[in-house]
């Protein structure tokens, strides 16, 4: 009992000198100062931002991260708290996926491997030192020299000074250098390219220039090659008033929800419809250059009728798109992904190729020149050739570096088995992951965040990787790894660590005062030569020579195995955050499951959680379902990125792994797995929160010109109206260009320190995000998603229900949750018609050392506290502050939230309502707003721009 | 028989009082004693003696929200010839060498840090002297708390200079 | 208030040491008189009132007994309540010279409406000896001097509790600010139920021991004055405890001290034997102990104030230190004056150079030899001939060597600097001349 209960105890609880002394042990509190202060000028209140690159899949945006001081374990420095995107940025401009968002989680992963490791003499990992670790790998490559076996580097797809460096040391060490494994390798794209143009390449897809885009199961706003970057180009291209969007896709997935046209077809059937989309082009004359006669010969040319048969398309639909197309100034087609991975992909690229040489994209829209650098990326035939070596014992020692291809191969090829011929296995990752786990030596790589060095993304662009936090354990960058073991080989003491090796090769390519530039904005363009792109025809033809096109559509029902917004190839799936935050489509979010179509689901009698047995020839995979309304009946989707089980074939010309299994059959099990499914229900009963004509009629009588005059029209209020002075803070949500790429779910969660709950809580529906994405069905065609996060209301119905004052109107128009006042009684959370309020059922503190990404601006809330979303008021409060100093208000976009920060499509607008030049209260009074649930009178701040009417057929 | 209790009421009553007196100063001498230092740091001599200014060493405190407490180099920059014969100024170099920072004690206990939202530089810029919370430190051979942070004061304080008194304003 | 300020100079130390004794004096004198006068004013009309209601002369003769006994002569009046106030006030003027509290202005206020209560006080007592005089005049003339006295002391004591919590003192700057503290109102109940306790011991002292009382008191009046006296006595005692917690436990952490808690302790054992006195002297009339319940509770009442004298002193330390700096430097300044009317105010002053440089330039720098900053002997020589500009520098200095730490600003004024570099050329010039 310390004072301050003593005191209570005796019933005096209302003396200030008592409270005062509340809860203080001073014996146990200090301060910490520096030993020596940090160059950079960060303090308290002023954070610094490092540029550097995110290296969560091979897009390599530019990622900036946020650095605050704090004292940690007693001491002070200088944490990374918060990834945004590099502003200006080529790729991504300022904007970031939910993966770039969670990779902190991988930087502080408690799991992350801390020091080398080695096998023991019976065979388990022990701690060893660097120096034991690089003499004993490099003593085993001499031997394995000896006995004439061949030495591998097997890593995943390498850019930059780092690929260049690979390259000198398998040259110094005489080791083979193998293809870079990518299980998404697009090697069906890249071999259609170097069929038709030469250019076994994946090139970048103007789609901001584009006023017509045909895209062919190329999920571009998901994970297809550079999804932020054709996210942030489609937030441009909707701007354009005219701008349309086909989509053709045998699943379903959001970019197809996206469309202005999603057209669902039969799996295997896209090459009659691309058959048909050429021929019908080049009979027409929109063409820019007419395939040749012998080629087009060769390529099969389906009536209409036959097409929309196989395919599954309309006619009327079919004569929409060509039109469509014809009338298109610059159009531009997209094949990959779903279609691309499958029997037929070949083909599909091929011809998609073929019509962008026809209409002339190659000069505008498919840009060669700044291609995705695949170059060095092989495919599965390199892993077949691969797995062969392994199998005649020709292999000495392997490197595996940055990639896990244990999981990522299919069990058929049973890749486990084979590795286990090598001489020796030497791993670099910063996970035990399961190929990891094969491997003899282990040596720990620092986080990207941790190290020095660069990435070449894409042509043309060079992102600098820096560190922004010293590395926390005993690891190293893949380069000073390879220069130590060439070191050690020639048996020369010290030599450049890979930091001043970097310098070298920024100062010889872009000489001194670039390189600095480089460092400060975190990448430079490089001007790229220009290519002249023209159909190779007699490669053409002598690869159309022996193909047929007379490819069976795929024997249904089919399973798709998809990759995931959250895990890309699964590669995420360590990261806490990314299970935590809900799928957009499904809104599931730990566990695995199969999204079963919402006819085959009744033909069936399956409810959502229901196990259902897959069965492929003789396999048998149990998931639960997940009911999926506007899904084909008969197709089936897992995502790849969660389950590993599935075995799949190859395409064995170009080595695609393949996407698909025919031919399956599914059956009710009859048991239940519990699987978290956040939204209660996939239907808004009518309750007018999607954008709708109405909506948008009924917010303009009832706001429009209320706007305008400032005098409140005569209407029954039981509490006066609020105040407002100098400002009203308010956004506004344009519901067209929102993509539902759930990235600002994950900013907010690592912005706002919002407690990761896990399983066992979600399955009670106890999620805490402030803002989530909801999934409505309009109609068995469509589904449209809404953001709902705290509507900051004028007239909120939490605040007079709260009995002691927690929660109020502030004078700048938030509705603020004061964490150390409230006492949970959760009246709010009841009173919400929104329901955005979320209430800590338990303290869920980070376990170390996650909670070193905190954010110091905010509270960590404990236990029995209502939260909610204030606008990111921290942000608010730092702009005020700086306004203060000096002596202005608040510019307009002075402050940026964290979801509006990190939004692909910059669909989010934030700032004054009372401002009536600012950007936010323009849109906010724009005829296509409108504000959810209306006619409750509770005055959001937050407007919605309504989505453009969209046709969509099945 | 009442003859007899009475007395004995009495005293238990005043012996329940002194009771509660002797707890009330327990309490007060454990929570409010000045914090012993690692070293014997003194406020009076640096400035009012050598006459250092207090942002000589507190140099964030018009900058950011804390007040800053001067890196362990600071200290060095000038005691590696100043007094260095003082045991005192021999703690420091001690530290100094074995690449330890000083772990100071806390005066103002900052348990609140973690739900107030509290900045020097605001209340420096008003133009608040220092010594307005932090009392005369200039006379203070041993830094000690003249006043506790309770909020009753930060808002009797704020209404008297018209600051905000909106909870966001400090809670976080 | 500053006016105020301006009456008084910032006083020294041996002053302050001084007047901090006045105050104990004045309250020794000031506060067992008044709480007597309170109490016994407060009983007098209490009985007043009450021979209206029960139609009873007996209680005329408590009630006017009550007056006498307690409220003493006006001479008394004057000299022990009004006067003192303002000799406190004039003290405190000087103990919070130039201190951002309103302490003066409080204590006029209060001195103001003492002096209007004690007045009506005695003019209550007078009518009992007017003959003809209404009831109503009675009740009016007194209950005014008790409302009076009321907010007088209700003031009086939440201005002392003000004085107890020095981080208040800039924000409360209007008389109702200062009545929210709860600290304020235990030690005024404290005044109160003291006040009350003390008058009825007082009664038995004055009514046993005063010869024109014994005579023409018959010994059933005389049994009953005893049974009110210890009664209330007793009663009033008992609520003591109460009081002395919490004005314990609502005091400021910067008055607090051992002594403090120590001296409330022993006011509790000194309460416990009056207790026990005058249970006794209740229990059976026979017991004379009037005289000995009067001498402990006025000792009490000693010690009470010592211990609050000390919890003031423990939390004005730091505006004492202010004030005695303050003197010394006003003092130096004269000093200084005078130096400067001898050698004209522009000639530098090379003893004052002296002076500074042994204060604060030598923790620093030395002629021969690198110490933090560079040895003089390195460097004057450069400014030899542009000595203002090194005054320049030592009034805001800059960094000009990168390996020594920056120089700190010392505030000097142009004449101090002027001093310094006169006095180091000076020393600069005699060690060269040695050479």
């Amino acid at each position: 009992m310390d004072r301050r209960d003593f005191l209570k105890f005796l019933g005096i609880s209302s003396g200030t000198a008592m409270i005062s002394s509340c809860g203080v042990d001073k014996a146990n509190e200090k301060i910490i100062p520096y030993l020596i202060p940090p160059e950079q000028d960060v303090y308290p209140g002023k954070p610094v931002f490092y540029n550097t690159t995110c290296t969560e899949c091979p897009a390599n945006c530019g990622l900036s991260a946020r650095v605050n001081e704090k004292v940690y374990d007693e001491v002070r420095g200088l944490f990374p708290t918060k990834a945004e995107g590099v502003k200006g940025h080529p790729i991504n401009n300022g904007a970031l996926c939910p993966r770039g968002q969670a990779s902190l989680f991988r930087l502080y992963h408690p799991k992350r491997i801390q020091r080398p490791m080695m096998r023991d003499n019976d065979g388990n990992f022990r701690v060893a030192t660097w120096q034991e670790a690089y003499a004993y790998v490099t003593t085993e490559l001499q031997a394995a020299k000896e006995e004439k076996k061949d030495n591998l580097y097997f890593s995943g797809r390498t850019t930059g000074t780092l690929a260049g460096l690979i390259g000198r040391f398998c040259e110094e060490m005489g080791i083979e250098r193998l293809p870079e494994f990518e299980i998404f390798s697009h090697a069906n794209l890249r071999k259609a390219n170097e069929i038709v143009f030469n250019q076994p390449e994946v090139p970048h897809y103007h789609i901001k220039d584009a006023d017509f885009l045909l895209t062919i199961g190329a999920d571009i706003l998901e994970t297809f090659v550079s999804p932020v970057s054709n996210a942030a180009q489609y937030g441009e291209a909707v701007k354009n008033e005219n701008f349309t969007w086909y989509h053709l896709e045998p699943n379903l997935s959001m970019t197809g929800l996206k469309a202005t046209t999603r057209l669902a077809v039969n799996p295997h059937s896209e090459i009659y419809f691309l058959a048909y989309l050429l021929h019908a082009l080049s009979r027409s004359d929109i063409r820019k250059r007419r395939p040749s006669w012998a080629i087009m010969n060769m390529v099969p040319d389906p009536s209409a009728e036959e097409v929309s048969q196989k395919t599954g398309i309309s006619a009327e639909n079919l004569e929409h798109l060509v039109s469509a197309f014809f009338i298109a100034k610059r159009p531009l087609i997209i094949t990959g992904g779903v279609s691309t991975a499958q029997p037929g992909g070949l083909e599909a690229a091929l011809l998609t190729a073929l019509i962008q040489a026809a209409m002339g994209m190659n000069d505008t829209v498919v840009d060669f020149a700044h291609s995705q650098n695949y170059e060095k990326v092989g495919s599965m035939l390199d892993v077949q050739e691969l797995l062969e070596r392994l199998r005649n014992k020709a292999v000495g020692v392997i490197f595996i570096s940055r990639s896990n291809p244990v999981d990522d191969i299919s069990a058929n090829f049973n890749f486990v088995e084979e590795l286990k011929n090598a001489r020796l296995r030497v791993g670099m990752s910063d996970f035990m992951s399961a190929s990891m786990q094969e491997c003899d030596v282990v040596l720990p790589l620092s986080h990207s965040l941790e190290s020095w060095g660069d990435a070449a993304p894409r042509k043309g662009i060079r992102n600098v990787i820096q560190p922004a936090i010293e590395p926390q354990y005993d690891t190293r960058t893949e380069g000073d790894v390879l220069l130590e073991i060439m070191r050690t080989a020639s048996g020369q003491k010290q030599g450049p660590d890979y930091n001043q090796y970097l310098i070298e090769q920024w100062h010889s390519l872009y000489g001194e005062s670039e390189t600095v530039s480089l460092i400060e904005n975190g990448y430079i363009e490089e001007p790229v030569s220009p290519l002249s792109i023209a159909v190779d025809t007699r490669s053409v033809e002598s690869y159309l020579k022996n193909t047929d096109f007379s490819r069976e559509v795929a024997a249904q029902p089919v399973l798709i195995i998809t990759p995931s917004i959250r895990t890309y190839d699964g590669r995420s799936k360590v990261l806490p955050l990314l299970n935590e935050i809900p799928d957009p489509l499904t809104t599931v979010t730990y566990g695995e499951w199969v999204s079963v179509s919402a006819v085959a689901a009744k033909k069936m009698g399956l409810k959502d959680r229901d196990e259902i047995q897959i069965s492929v020839e003789n396999e048998n995979l149990n998931y639960p379902v997940k009911v999926q309304n506007v899904l084909p009946e008969n197709v089936y989707m897992v995502q790849r990125g969660l389950i590993y089980a599935i075995k799949t074939d190859i395409d064995s010309r170009s080595g695609e792994a393949s996407w698909y299994l025919d031919n399956i059959s599914a059956t009710k099990t009859g048991a239940v797995i519990p699987l978290p499914i956040l939204s209660g229900s996939m239907h808004e009963e009518g309750r007018g929160i999607l954008s709708s004509h109405e909506s948008v009629v009924e917010h303009s009588e009832h706001y429009n010109e209320k706007l305008k005059e400032e005098v409140d029209v005569e209407e029954e209020r039981i509490y006066p109206k609020h105040p407002h002075k100098n400002y009203r803070w308010g956004m506004t949500i344009n519901q067209d260009s929102c993509i539902n790429c759930a990235a600002c779910v994950a900013a907010c969660y690592v912005e706002n320190n919002i407690p990761v709950v896990g399983q066992k809580e979600q399955l009670q529906g106890r999620e805490m995000s402030w803002i989530r994405i909801e999934p409505f069905v309009r109609d068995d065609r469509d589904i449209e998603f809404t953001l709902m996060l705290c509507q900051q209301c004028d007239n909120a119905p939490c605040e007079p229900v709260c009995p002691v004052y927690a929660t109020y109107h502030n004078p700048e128009g938030l509705n603020v949750q004061v964490y150390n006042r409230c006492v949970g009684t959760r009246y709010c959370s009841n009173n919400c018609p929104y329901k955005v309020r979320r209430f800590n059922w338990f303290d869920h503190r980070l376990p170390k050392p996650w909670d070193k990404m905190y954010n110091p601006a905010l509270s960590v809330r404990g236990r029995g506290i209502m939260e909610k979303c204030t606008f990111c008021v921290q942000r608010i409060r730092a702009a005020e502050d700086m306004a203060k100093d000096e002596d202005r208000l608040v510019r307009d976009g002075e402050v940026v939230t964290a979801c509006q920060e990190t939004c692909p499509t910059k669909a989010i607008t934030f700032g004054n309502l009372m401002d009536d030049s600012s950007r936010v209260s323009q849109i906010a009074r724009s005829d296509e707003a409108y504000r959810v649930l209306e006619e409750l009178g509770t005055e959001p701040a937050i407007h919605y721009l309504r989505k453009k009417e969209r046709k969509s057929e099945a | 028989m009442k003859r007899r209790i009475m007395p004995l009421v009495l005293s238990a009553y005043f012996v329940l009082f002194i009771i509660f007196v002797v707890l009330l100063a327990y309490f007060w001498n454990r929570d409010s004693k000045t914090p012993v230092q690692p070293i014997n740091f003194s406020h009076q001599i640096h400035v009012s003696k050598v006459g250092l200014q207090c942002t000589f060493c507190h140099d964030k405190v018009d900058k950011s929200t804390f007040a800053g407490i001067p890196p362990v180099q600071k200290c060095m920059s000038c005691h590696k010839n100043v007094k260095t014969e003082s045991p005192e100024i021999q703690k420091l170099t001690r530290y100094w060498e074995e690449k330890k920072p000083v772990p100071w004690k806390r005066v103002y206990s900052f348990k609140i840090q973690n739900y107030v939202y509290f900045s020097h530089k605001r209340h420096i810029k008003a133009g608040l002297d220092c010594s307005k919370c932090h009392g005369e430190v200039k006379l203070m051979p041993q830094m000690k708390r003249v006043r506790q942070l309770e909020m009753g004061w930060c808002v009797s304080c704020h209404k008297a200079n018209m600051a905000p008194t909106d909870c966001v304003t400090c809670h976080k | 208030m500053d006016f105020l300020n301006n009456l008084f100079l910032p006083p020294s130390a041996t002053h302050l040491h001084l007047v901090k004794y006045m105050i104990l004096l004045v309250y020794f004198i000031h506060i067992p008189f008044i709480s007597l006068l309170f109490g016994g004013l407060f009983y007098s009309l209490y009985f007043r009132v009450l021979t209206v209601i029960e139609k009873k002369d007996f209680y005329l003769d408590v009630s006017r007994d009550f007056a006498d006994i307690l409220i003493f002569r006006k001479s008394a009046g004057i000299f022990l309540g009004v006067l003192p106030l303002i000799i406190l006030t004039l003290i405190e003027g000087q103990v919070f010279y130039d201190a951002p509290i309103q302490i003066v202005s409080f204590m006029i206020y209060t001195t103001i409406l003492v002096a209007v209560g004690i007045s009506l006080a005695y003019f209550y007592q007078s009518t009992f000896r007017m003959s003809g005089v209404g009831f109503l005049l009675q009740l009016f003339s007194g209950g005014f001097a008790l409302i009076f006295l009321i907010i007088a002391y209700y003031i009086f004591w939440a201005a002392s509790a003000l004085v107890l919590d020095p981080g208040r003192w800039f924000i409360i700057t209007q008389v109702w600010e200062l009545l929210y503290s709860w600290n304020a109102v235990a030690r005024f109940l404290h005044f109160v139920t003291a006040s009350f306790a003390v008058a009825g011991v007082a009664l038995l002292f004055f009514f046993f021991n005063w010869k024109e009382f014994q005579q023409e008191a018959d010994p059933e009046y005389a049994f009953y004055m005893r049974k009110v006296g210890g009664g209330i006595a007793l009663a009033f005692t008992l609520l003591q405890p109460i009081f002395i917690f919490w004005n314990l436990a609502t005091m400021p952490n910067v008055a607090l001290s051992a002594p403090v808690y120590a001296l409330s302790i022993l006011v509790l054992i000194l309460m416990f034997f009056i207790s026990m006195t005058l249970y006794l002297l209740l229990r059976d009339h026979r017991v004379k102990l009037g005289t000995n319940a009067f001498m402990l509770f006025i000792f009490t009442f000693l010690v009470m104030i010592v211990n609050d004298h000390v919890a003031r002193e423990s939390a004005t330390q730091n505006q004492t230190q202010v004030l005695v700096t303050r003197a010394e430097e006003v003092q130096g300044k004269l000093k200084a004056e005078r130096e400067a009317q001898m050698a004209s105010a522009e000639q530098p002053d090379v003893q004052l150079g002296e002076k500074i440089y042994n204060e604060q330039c030598s923790t620093c720098h030395q002629f021969d030899k690198r110490v933090v900053g560079p040895a003089y002997n390195s460097v004057l020589s450069q400014y030899s001939d542009k000595r203002e500009e090194l005054v320049k520098f030592v009034r805001n200095p800059y960094k000009i060597n990168p390996d020594y730490p920056p120089m700190p600003n010392l505030g000097l004024t142009d004449h101090q600097a002027q001093s310094v570099i006169a006095y180091l050329y000076k020393h600069f010039e005699e060690e060269k001349n040695k050479k």
